[in-house]
């Protein structure tokens, strides 16, 4: 590979390493499916224990989040023993969901504080912000729209005190996040 | 007469060039992936990220993932540096 190299064979080098890189990401529409079919159960679970039984810890449902949790984590470990490379887009977008976890748990447990009937309005728009950031990273509009119907959705179920707002999270999930991840996955698996 | 810079000759070459044009674009990339992306072998890779890396220009990591041994390469602040340096230079002759 130690030919001469001009100074136009360079900038050519140079230009074509870069674009051959720059587009190589990590799959991330295993975590959009995850989630998103994880808070819909969740909600319905929620609104139906609500609605329909006299079950005195509605919110119980939303253990469900540790299988999902531990799933994350193996799916996790998994990618990154199979990658070769981390761009910087990798690691923004880790740290976007990472840092995600903080406030949304400060969120649940100051329920109480907050007032419980804030709690999945309150997600709904932080999910709606990391979302649209997401979607700009990908540079693929469908999640940035899914972002702003999370926005959107989530200023309803802050209106509604009572169970509807779950019936709204739900919605708003599968419209904002769901819809935009199975759309993900096809384009991933076309690439 | 334009005064032209001169091309450090570290970065001057196909594959220490290619190697540096693909650490700017990402955080971090193994030994394996540089090694599909420029297409070189392995023992001619290893002699020039030994030289990267000996001029600082890169860091190298050996770990494990698993069992498996991995080498992994990221650019330094010198490095980004140095491939910054020779950009301009190339285009004050290409200008």
């Amino acid at each position: 590979m130690e030919k001469p190299l001009s100074n136009q064979d360079s900038l050519i080098l140079i230009t074509q390493m870069i674009n051959q890189t720059k587009q190589n990401y990590q799959k991330s529409s295993f975590y959009f499916l995850l989630w998103g079919w994880v808070v819909i159960i969740g909600d319905l679970g929620h609104y139906y224990l609500m609605e329909f039984t006299n079950y005195p810890y509605p919110y119980a449902i939303w253990l469900i989040s540790v299988p999902a949790w531990i799933a994350c984590a193996v799916y996790g470990t998994r990618q990154s023993k199979q990658v070769t490379v981390k761009t910087h887009i990798d690691s923004l977008y880790s740290f976007i969901w990472i840092s995600f976890i903080f406030p949304i748990l400060v969120i649940i447990f100051g329920g109480t504080v907050i007032g419980p009937y804030y709690i999945t309005g309150s997600i709904m728009l932080l999910a709606g912000y990391a979302v649209i950031i997401t979607g700009k990273l990908l540079k693929f509009k469908p999640t940035i729209y899914g972002g702003i119907v999370l926005w959107i959705t989530a200023l309803l179920a802050l209106y509604f005190h009572d169970s509807t707002q779950y019936l709204i999270g739900a919605i708003g999930v599968a419209l904002g996040y769901l819809v935009p991840g199975y759309m993900l996955k096809n384009k991933e698996e076309n690439a | 007469m334009p005064e032209f810079a001169a091309l450090d000759p570290l970065l001057h070459s196909q594959l220490r060039l290619a190697v540096m044009s693909i650490l700017i674009s990402v955080e971090s990339a193994e030994f394996v992936y540089i090694k599909e992306q420029t297409g070189a072998t392995a023992g001619n890779l290893s002699v020039q990220l030994d030289k990267l890396s000996t001029a600082g220009y890169i860091s190298v990591i050996k770990s494990f993932k698993g069992k498996k041994p991995v080498t992994t390469c990221s650019i330094t602040k010198i490095g980004i540096s140095a491939f910054e340096t020779y950009v301009k230079a190339l285009n004050s002759y290409i200008k």
